[in-house]
């Protein structure tokens, strides 16, 4: 069984919460068998497909997955630049990417991940204000964030990221990478320690920061504080 | 699970509790508090505190064993089952107006006629050069975060405490080799830890060693002994204690000790009427989740004691 009993209230609890229809895209490897079943062979690819199906059936008709293969669609995964399985996108109605899981959103991920839905089906964001009112000074910018399932700072630096690209509508875009599932990325990265961040290629933020940490970086330091400690 | 949006929090209502802290300490506080019918709400930088980067949690009674993550997931159970608020946010200043405070975060401010503060510690540096400049590419403070990057490398774990014990044994489930260095004589872990570092053919404890530099190029090559000797790892973690979270309490002239502990009474109350105290923020001597738990709950009673002398309603 997927979830406890208690943990399928909770879910229930949030996915009731959210505002507007929520459409992801999954891309995992199916094939399409002769009896029309799909299978899935990729390492997280089948656990990923169980789980967003199981937010489905909870989301009261307000969530739903696209499953695209990049066997099958290529057209889709090229389209999106999608080579890394499984990948769940948040895409916006103007079909840009504004966040990318290359991940299996489990363990310690799973809450953070309910919230980016949350967000994306508009619920209003503790946050959002004060990034709104600092958006024009920043630059459009790409997010890179490494994590594992059991890193206990994960979960609290991963929704700053999130609630960015969100709020930003992907002038900030997020990449959330398992670097269990992607060992070669973290190597390219040269990560060694989680959450590592990377911000436009070039830039690394090691350990967890805040969404005012977030801000200074984005914003070079050139922070309004609107008063509130004037 | 938690209040990721404003609903449920009403930032015009004073709370009668606001608890700062996302660990152990904290939820106990909130739990009882909610069970008082207190109007509680809880504010915390991150959910789990320190506890939640410890892998094995042995001496909580009612549990034999679990993952510091896993007694917090426990908590957060118990926590929604009261429906108690919670906010990720990081309270910056508190003043106190007429009969209530208001606590300012970056983005928000609330209001309460008590605090309890139980914001916790952090992680202690060592202060020498190489650690800042080579953190989260050797140097680590976290095993349960990052001891997988090092499977079948040598590391090295300074310190000597109990939590410096069990971060090696954590690390040495995955390593070649983990070497504890610790400044004093013996290592202070519990017996039953100490027992177990000392049975662990792939733990190795150098005694009576400060280490003074740690180098590297691209990621950590070795650390540099008080004695001028290069010693070659691949990564160095360090449990060398904490440092309580208290500047807040000060700025409110709350009373500190020597450590920066927030001095509190059998009461868990501060000097400050209507701030409470708990946990490892606090100057008790022994810091465990469960002397933590027991501060906290005992500063819930407190508050809702101060209430009812304080507020006709109550």
């Amino acid at each position: 069984m997927l979830f406890s009993q208690n943990e399928i209230d909770n879910i229930k609890r949030e996915m009731s919460k959210l505002k507007n229809k929520v459409i992801l895209k999954l891309f995992t490897d199916f094939k399409t068998q002769e009896n029309n079943t799909k299978v899935r062979n990729c390492m997280g690819c089948e656990g990923t497909y169980e789980l967003l199906n199981k937010l489905v059936e909870f989301s009261d008709g307000k969530l739903m997955i696209e499953e695209y293969s990049i066997e099958e669609n290529k057209d889709e995964a090229k389209k999106y630049d999608v080579k890394r399985i499984p990948a769940i996108l948040f895409v916006d109605e103007n079909g840009n990417e504004v966040i990318r899981y290359s991940a299996h959103p489990t363990g310690a991920e799973f809450v953070p991940f309910l919230n980016s839905i949350q967000y994306f089906s508009g619920v209003r964001p503790y946050y959002a204000d004060q990034i709104l009112t600092h958006l024009k000074k920043i630059d459009k910018s790409k997010m890179k964030i490494f994590i594992t399932p059991t890193c206990p700072y994960c979960p609290a630096t991963v929704p700053v990221l999130t609630l960015f690209a969100i709020i930003s509508k992907g002038k900030i875009s997020a990449e959330i990478i398992d670097v269990n599932l992607n060992p070669d990325l973290a190597m390219k990265y040269q990560v060694q320690g989680v959450p590592h961040t990377v911000v436009n290629e070039t830039e690394n933020i090691y350990g967890m920061f805040t969404p005012q940490d977030l801000l200074d970086k984005l914003t070079k330091g050139k922070r309004d504080f609107g008063g509130m400690y004037a | 699970m938690f209040n990721i949006d404003m609903e449920g929090i009403d930032l015009e209502k004073i709370y009668d509790l606001i608890v700062l802290g996302g660990g152990p300490t904290a939820i106990g506080c909130a739990i009882y508090a909610a069970r008082f019918a207190m109007d509680v709400l809880i504010i915390g930088k991150i959910f789990g505190g320190l506890i939640a980067t410890t892998h094995l949690v042995e001496n909580y009674p009612g549990i034999t064993s679990t993952s510091g993550q896993g007694l917090m997931e426990m908590f957060k159970d118990h926590m929604d089952s009261l429906s108690i608020p919670y906010i990720s946010d990081e309270i910056r200043s508190i003043e106190k107006i007429d009969d209530y405070f208001v606590l300012h975060s970056f983005f928000q401010q609330f209001k309460a006629y008590t605090v309890c503060i139980a914001t916790g510690s952090e992680r202690k540096k060592l202060g020498i050069p190489g650690e800042e400049e080579f953190a989260g590419r050797g140097v680590s403070y976290c095993a349960t975060c990052d001891g997988p990057f090092y499977k079948d490398k040598t590391v090295c774990v300074i310190g000597g405490s109990d939590s410096a014990a069990k971060e090696a044994l954590f690390l040495a489930q995955n390593v070649k080799k983990v070497y504890i260095i610790y400044r004093g004589e013996e290592i202070r872990a519990e017996p039953i830890n100490k027992k177990r570092v000392y049975e662990n053919d792939k733990i190795e404890i150098i005694n009576n060693t400060n280490i003074v530099e740690i180098k590297g190029d691209t990621k950590v090559k070795s650390v540099i002994f008080e004695s001028g000797k290069e010693f070659k790892i691949d990564g160095v973690f360090i449990e060398i204690g904490s440092l309580p979270n208290s500047d807040l309490a000060k700025k409110l002239e709350v009373e500190t000790n020597k450590k920066g502990e927030i001095k509190i009474n059998r009461k868990s109350e501060t000097n400050v009427p209507g701030i409470f105290a708990a946990g490892d923020v606090a100057d008790a001597p022994f810091k465990q989740a469960i002397t933590g738990v027991s501060e906290g709950v005992i500063a819930a009673y407190s508050a809702f004691d101060y209430l009812k002398q304080t507020k006709i309603e109550y």
